[in-house]
């Protein structure tokens, strides 16, 4: 797993998470994502590279969303990956991120 | 893209059946005949599940487990333990080093492939 | 699928295990500690029970998993390796060699082959401690009862659906269990119709532990699966988690259908749930803990909730359910109050018990003498409540070897039927008090002798048809076998309505036999007991069944040695009855010690009527007569130190007299003191003493002392035969000096 940061001017960070957001990762995936909130900033999250996700990057997407929603943040996932929308409709979290999410035309 | 499971276990018949089985459900299988054989053959690439015997030569299941838990790519991977003896230490020690997963043998190929398939879908 | 390759690797594997297995068993022979022997045997069956289990070779598994079960033990060190246990194995691994060759070819198991399998089978479970293969050892984990349900075509869609409520454990996911998984896997058995994720146990981000689980679900889920294999998507982390799964309505109406279409079977109410389906054995698992950990520590355990509260709490199962369940179980238990509920027990164990009472007794009777030396009233008030316990659990433990003589008594239908045809009577057997009981030993011991008294009767005692008709009696004869409970024995009675004794004819034959003088003067009773005597039988012609002048004197013989009598009455033309009288237990009579000089002697309280001091001018004259004036009656006496020859003098003061009654006499026995009641556990005199008249057995008192108890039949004969004091006397005098206690011990 590598996530990648982009900083917009005046905008939010954008972490981009490449490959498994799995168990294996998510120590290091804690620790960047600490390192963002602690700025206190807005943030969103690109999920198009990700190729696996199980439940602690769900746990972890959901707790930062409600660490950054908490300082009066936005939290925002985007570019679903197709391993991202299995789980998403798995565990029907859609309304719980409550970001829109676009299906790719093949997997209607 | 199939999972990859590792089936270990000293009797290579046993390997034969339970592979036959994983590989027709659409698993990609690979095997080993002990606890030392399938350390050798873990070197990094991604298993998604591992099938282990107990009472092998050489190494045994415990043993296996332990030692494979060190390794970094396969701290959390897994593991179904087949075991014969339905002891409770035995359950209790392989617990403990990871392997929350039993089943007693003998079993039905299609038990085993029910039991792969609550932990991982092909 | 193609397994025939892998089958045929199977049975190559197979013979080589077997090929090592047998090189290790005989390394073993040599070297019986070798651990690493021991394990590469174990392996080798252990791998073809598996592997063989896997091909569905069943008959492979089940032997295999016995031989298996004994290495197992051989392992743990809880069996030594025997030579015996090593042939055993070297035999049971040739049979798992034609197991598999059988399997191998497609062939049956020869018959002998088949043999040795079974006696290799039952060696193995006898080594094992097990009978036969119980129905709950299977091998192989057996799933929950499956039901046969109807796919209920339309109705599935309208049957609602399932509710799961699921919390992971916060370990699953570092042992590689993701929920996830479970949850995939569960999409293959229904639909989840509705899934709500459950975060409220997601901690805020500082505290957070990423490789902890905090996730639950909600789930509404249509399937048609059964409750425990929606259960078992998630064996794997069921002990981590909780779990709940309520059944949709249309599934509770099923349960209840099934439950009250379950047999009478006697079922806990767990059991009924988890037959009918609405319940996992998982769920009545965790109620059951539940149940337990309920009642606090230190908290009185009795309010424990009813298992079925508990489970509706839980939300395991609906009320409803319960309710059905409940009253299913009502009906089984009605049914059942019906049968008498009984243990079947070794009565070799029984034995034992009864034997530890009786040490017991001894000892409470031991405690007591001291609490009574020492004077200390709370020591005392202690032992008088341990002395009551004890006396109620050796009547508790009495009566567990008490049996009804029915049974014994039932035999004799057979008997009459058959001898009275023999025999050309025709004889009707009326049994009453059936349902007396007393100690199984009796029981076992009085058959014989009644079996000669009933033949007996109907030989001797029942008339020719024809003679009957002539004496203007029924055709049929009756023959009564009873029995009652009387003053603390039990009197077991043979009547018939025949002839009764021709006392003409006893006489004649007595004097014949030379038993009596032909001028000797017999009452009536006198002469009827002349029947018992040895070497006596009247029978005009010996028959095939009884008249070969062993008979009655045998019985009466077998009787007392039960610590029996057996009286006589007869009506001349109106048939004759047999009393015979037995005590109720053999181990432990309520006894009464009396001291002579420094000898104490017990007589069984039960033949005691009373007891009255002898001094004075009265003394004297009973002296001189040999004979109380009891009040009008004539109470003939017997002074017990003259009877036993034994020394020392009587107390100059007075003595004293305990009046025993036994069958229709009375006598008096003269002692020099009265010492009080004391439970007596009987000691059987050695075989050198058996002989002995006057003295039935001896025992412990709680001081150490041996007393000897009395025989109150022996001493009524004893009082009337002063020849035999000689001999008594000499005999009681070796035992009082300790010359040689014969006291029998388990």
């Amino acid at each position: 797993m590598e996530i990648e940061r982009k900083d917009e001017d005046g905008g939010p960070v954008e972490l981009a998470v490449r490959g498994e957001l799995t168990i294996y990762g998510a120590a290091e995936a804690y620790g960047v994502l600490d390192g963002v909130l602690a700025e206190g900033r807005d943030l969103r999250v690109n999920l198009s590279q990700v190729t696996e996700l199980d439940s602690t990057g769900v746990q972890l997407l959901l707790a930062a969303k409600s660490a950054v929603e908490g300082k009066n943040r936005r939290f925002e996932l985007v570019a679903h990956s197709p391993a991202v929308l299995e789980v998403m409709d798995l565990l029907q979290l859609s309304p719980v991120f409550g970001d829109p999410v676009v299906v790719p035309a093949d997997q209607i | 893209m199939a999972k990859t499971i590792m089936v270990v276990d000293d009797s290579s018949s046993l390997r034969q059946v339970v592979s036959l089985a994983l590989k027709s459900a659409g698993y990609d299988v690979f095997e080993a005949a002990d606890g030392k054989d399938a350390l050798s053959k873990l070197t990094g690439q991604k298993v998604h599940l591992v099938v282990s015997d107990v009472n092998m030569p050489n190494m045994d299941g415990i043993t296996f487990v332990k030692e494979m838990r060190k390794l970094p790519a396969y701290r959390f991977t897994p593991v179904i333990m087949l075991t014969t003896e339905n002891q409770e230490a035995k359950k209790a020690e392989g617990q403990a080093a990871g392997a929350k997963a039993w089943m007693v043998k003998p079993f039905k190929p299609e038990q085993m492939l029910m039991a792969v398939s609550k932990l991982c879908l092909p | 699928m193609n397994l025939e390759p892998a089958q045929l690797a199977f049975f190559a594997e197979a013979d080589e295990l077997l090929t090592r297995m047998e090189e290790s068993l005989l390394g073993l022979e040599s070297d019986p500690d070798n651990h690493e022997l021991i394990d590469e045997i174990f392996r080798a069956a252990h791998t073809i029970k598996g592997t063989a289990g896997v091909f569905g070779f069943d008959d492979v598994v089940h032997f295999t998993h016995e031989v298996e079960s004994l290495l197992d033990r051989i392992r743990d060190g809880r069996m030594a390796v025997t030579a015996a246990a090593i042939g055993l194995l070297l035999r049971s691994k040739d049979h798992i060699g034609a197991l598999v060759r059988a399997v191998a070819e497609k062939s049956e198991l020869d018959a002998g082959d088949v043999r040795e399998g079974g006696e290799l089978m039952a060696a193995l479970l006898d080594l094992l401690g097990r009978k036969a293969p119980a129905a709950g050892d299977s091998i192989v984990e057996s799933a929950a009862p499956e039901l046969v349900r109807e796919a209920g075509g339309d109705d599935c869609v309208s049957t609602g659906n399932w509710h799961l409520s699921l919390r992971f454990g916060s370990d699953v996911l570092r042992s590689g269990m993701d929920p996830l998984s479970f949850l995939r896997f569960l999409g293959t058995l229904g639909d989840i119709v509705h899934l709500h994720a459950v975060c409220d146990a997601l901690p805020a981000w500082s505290q957070l532990d990423p490789e902890s689980c905090y996730l639950g679900f909600e789930i509404d889920f249509r399937s048609e699966a059964s409750k425990s294999d929606i259960e078992a998507v998630f064996e794997f982390v069921r002990d981590d988690c909780v779990i709940h799964i309520i059944p949709p309505y249309a599934r509770v109406s099923e349960y209840l259908d099934v439950i009250r279409a379950l047999p009478e079977d006697d079922l806990k109410i767990g059991e009924i749930l988890v037959l009918s389906g609405a319940l996992t054995r998982a769920e009545l698992e965790r109620g059951l803990v539940r149940q337990l950990d309920v009642g606090q520590p230190g908290e009185r355990v009795a309010q424990t909730q009813p298992l079925g509260e508990i489970l509706v709490e839980d939300g395991s199962v609906n009320a409803g359910v319960v309710d059905a369940a409940l009253v299913k179980q009502k009906q089984v238990k009605d049914a059942k109050a019906q049968e008498a509920r009984s243990l079947r027990i070794d009565a070799d164990k029984l034995d034992h018990l009864i034997e530890l009472v009786g040490e017991l007794v001894i000892a409470s009777a031991g405690v007591q003498n001291i609490s009574q030396t020492l004077a200390n009233i709370p020591l005392s008030e202690a032992s008088e409540v341990l002395l009551r316990l004890v006396n109620d659990v050796r009547d508790q433990a009495l009566s567990l070897r008490m049996v009804q003589i029915g049974a014994t008594f039932q035999r004799f239908q057979r008997v009459v039927r058959d001898v009275s045809r023999e025999l050309g009577k025709d004889i009707e057997l009326v049994i009453n008090g059936a349902e007396t009981e007393l100690d199984k030993t009796v029981v076992e011991h009085i058959g014989d002798p009644l079996m000669h008294l009933v033949r007996n009767a109907m030989d001797h005692g029942i008339e020719q048809t024809d003679v009957r008709l002539a004496r203007g009696k029924p055709a049929r004869a009756r023959l009564t076998l009873g029995a009652r409970h009387e003053a603390g024995g039990i009197v077991i009675v043979v009547a018939d309505d025949g002839g009764g004794l021709n006392r003409e004819k006893i006489r004649s034959k007595a004097i014949e036999r030379g038993l009596i003088s032909a001028d000797a003067q017999l009452s009536e009773r006198e002469i009827d007991r002349l029947i018992f005597a040895p070497g006596f039988s009247t029978a005009d012609q010996v028959s095939n069944l009884s008249g070969r002048g062993v008979g009655m004197d045998v019985v009466r013989r077998n009787i007392e040695a039960l610590r029996g009598t057996v009286e006589i009455h007869t009506v001349p033309g109106q048939g004759t009855t047999l009393g015979i009288r037995l005590p109720l237990t053999l181990a432990i009579i309520d006894g009464f010690l009396i001291g002579v000089g420094s000898t104490t002697f017990v007589l069984p309280v039960g033949v005691i009527v009373e007891c009255v001091e002898l001094a004075g001018g009265q003394r004297s004259l009973a002296r001189a007569r040999g004979y109380l004036d009891m009040r009008g009656e004539v109470l003939p006496l017997l002074w017990l130190r003259d009877a036993f020859d034994m020394q020392g003098e009587a107390p100059t003061r007075r003595e004293n007299v305990v009046i025993v009654k036994f069958g229709q006499t009375r006598m008096g026995i003269v002692v020099d003191q009265l010492m009080g009641e004391h439970q007596t556990v009987i000691r059987p005199l050695g075989k050198l003493f058996q002989a002995l008249r006057g003295v039935s057995g001896s025992t412990i008192l709680g001081s150490g002392e041996i007393a000897l108890i009395l025989d109150v039949a022996g001493l009524l004969q004893l009082a009337g035969r002063n020849e035999h004091q000689l001999q008594a006397g000499a005999a009681v005098r070796a035992l009082a000096e300790g010359d040689g206690v014969p006291t029998t011990t388990a």
